[in-house]
């Protein structure tokens, strides 16, 4: 126990260090760089920000944000390991099937998720379907990707162990294949959640309404700097949760075994 | 069962792909419930045999028979003992052995009866839940061998099975292969550096010449079991076979320069 609250206090402190030095910031003008009224403009105070979040969060106008981005993202990502964990186990099994996907993959990875608002807005108008698009497409290849890297990584040996016992296709997948890969698949699902939030919170930015990119771009057109500063705390506070239930969890199931690695 | 090899021959293609030639037109026969262990220089090609026999590897020609059927593929008639063990890190001791038999989707009471007899007779005893990376390198091959058994197969095929064990834990683990094979319910294929072993364990050796392989000569080992190390004889055979192996050493080298 004792080794899990030291690194605790460690990270509180450097937290504490980042408000103090912005408290600093604040007061002083940005370090004298501008007048002290014009600051206050710019980077409010730590407590105006605290009161300004309550003020949110009493209101329901951030929960009901966070929630309609959440519910895009969950259900983009939730599609997108749908098509992209099944397409990157059969491209890793078959070449052919590897042949004919990989280079789709390989063009359309590098394309950031954003250039598909316009069309997304086109095909299916303002709303969560364009939204959910986005997030599919954005967080699909490294979903595909890291389940084809996780298959082609497979011991070769344990395929001759399963064969010499007369395994059959599905048997060979369900105990070998499935287990094998999944540390390939949470780090994929990592990034592609990563990406799907990135997405979520540009597409929201620049046309897609509600959600919390939504509520950021609001802030800007109003010069309300309180509501910027507190998204950005609410998205990494959200990140750092979904983190710990949907990861840790899996990672935890499969910490039995391993340290083989 | 009874083991057919005829006019294996069998090459791969390196980087450059030029053909080199591994086995070259190999034709020998096993009997049933016989323990035959494949000697020769590394690299030879022996392993490769073994390979081909369990059904992993194609032979560009020739056939392997078990009891007058050619084998298209691997089958639990023949199983392998990998040198490395081969387990599955994420299932325990139990789900390892136990695999083979559910694959089979047999009776659940039948697959907890046949493990624990197979546990038992490695004794593993105690250790069913543990996890490979928790086992010392002999007991993972005790669990490889438990796996095998389970099944009951009719032949038992070895790849250096005790080469990355400490001598003590080899000696143990080769008495106790003597104590199962007593029981005469399989034939074993057995592919070693180590010529003691060879002499401990088989009825027959076969030694193979460097690559391509060819069968060099073969030594029958007509000691009765359980086999003493420090018998004139066993010496004298253990000698004898290391000989051979040299011999085939030699005349690489002398081809070469």
């Amino acid at each position: 126990m004792k080794g899990k609250i030291k690194p605790f206090l460690q990270g509180c402190l450097a937290i504490a260090a980042l408000v103090g030095l912005w408290a600093l910031a604040s007061k002083t003008g940005i370090f004298g760089k501008m007048d002290p009224e014009d600051a206050e403009l710019l980077l409010p105070m730590p407590q105006v920000v605290c009161e300004e979040f309550w003020e949110l969060l009493k209101s329901g106008y951030l929960l009901s944000n966070i929630w309609v981005s959440m519910k895009r993202v969950l259900v983009g990502f939730g599609i997108a390991v749908l098509i992209g964990l099944p397409l990157g186990i059969f491209m890793g099994m078959s070449v052919t099937v590897r042949n004919f996907i990989y280079p789709l993959v390989r063009f359309f990875s590098p394309i950031p998720g954003v250039a598909w608002v316009p069309l997304a807005i086109l095909w299916f108008g303002l709303g969560d379907r364009a939204a959910i698009f986005i997030i599919v497409m954005g967080s699909l290849s490294p979903i595909i990707i890291n389940s084809l890297q996780g298959v082609l990584n497979v011991d070769r040996s344990l395929y001759d162990a399963l064969h010499m016992m007369e395994a059959n296709g599905w048997q060979v997948v369900y105990h070998c294949i499935v287990p094998s890969i999944v540390p390939y698949v949470i780090s994929g699902f990592r990034l592609g959640l990563g990406f799907a939030w990135r997405v979520v919170i540009a597409a929201e930015m620049v046309g897609v309404p509600k959600g919390l990119g939504y509520v950021l771009s609001v802030g800007r057109n109003t010069a309300n700097t309180s509501v910027t500063i507190i998204t950005i705390i609410s998205l990494g506070i959200i990140m750092m949760l979904m983190e710990e239930v949907l990861f840790r969890v899996l990672e935890n199931r499969t910490s039995k075994w391993k340290q083989w690695e | 069962m009874a083991i057919n090899v005829r006019n294996i021959t069998k090459s791969f293609r390196n980087e450059e792909m030029e053909r080199l030639s591994i086995l070259r037109n190999i034709s020998f026969q096993i009997e049933n419930q016989e323990f035959v262990s494949f000697v020769g220089p590394s690299g030879c090609g022996k392993s490769t045999l073994l390979r081909i026999i369990a059904g992993f590897l194609k032979a560009d020609e020739g056939a392997v028979e078990i009891d007058g059927k050619e084998i298209e593929g691997p089958g639990k008639d023949r199983l392998m003992v990998f040198q490395d063990y081969v387990l599955f890190p994420w299932k325990s001791v139990w789900n390892n052995i136990a695999l083979g038999l559910k694959l089979g989707k047999n009776d659940k009471e039948y697959v907890k009866s046949r493990v624990a007899w197979a546990i038992d007779m490695v004794g593993l005893n105690g250790f069913e839940k543990s996890y490979p990376h928790q086992l010392s390198g002999g007991m993972k091959q005790r669990v490889a061998i438990a796996r095998a058994l389970v099944m009951e197969p009719k032949i038992l095929l070895m790849d250096e099975p005790f080469g990355a064990l400490d001598s003590f834990t080899r000696m143990r683990l080769q008495d106790e292969l003597v104590r199962m094979c007593d029981k005469k319910e399989f034939t074993t294929c057995l592919v070693t550096h180590d010529c003691e072993e060879a002499v401990y364990l088989s009825d027959r050796i076969l030694v193979f010449t460097d690559s391509p392989a060819q069968i060099r000569d073969v030594v029958c080992v007509d000691l009765p079991r359980p086999r003493k190390r420090t018998d004139p004889r066993f010496i004298q055979l253990k000698d004898e076979v290391q000989e051979l192996v040299m011999e085939t050493w030699k005349n690489e080298k002398e081809r070469l320069s």
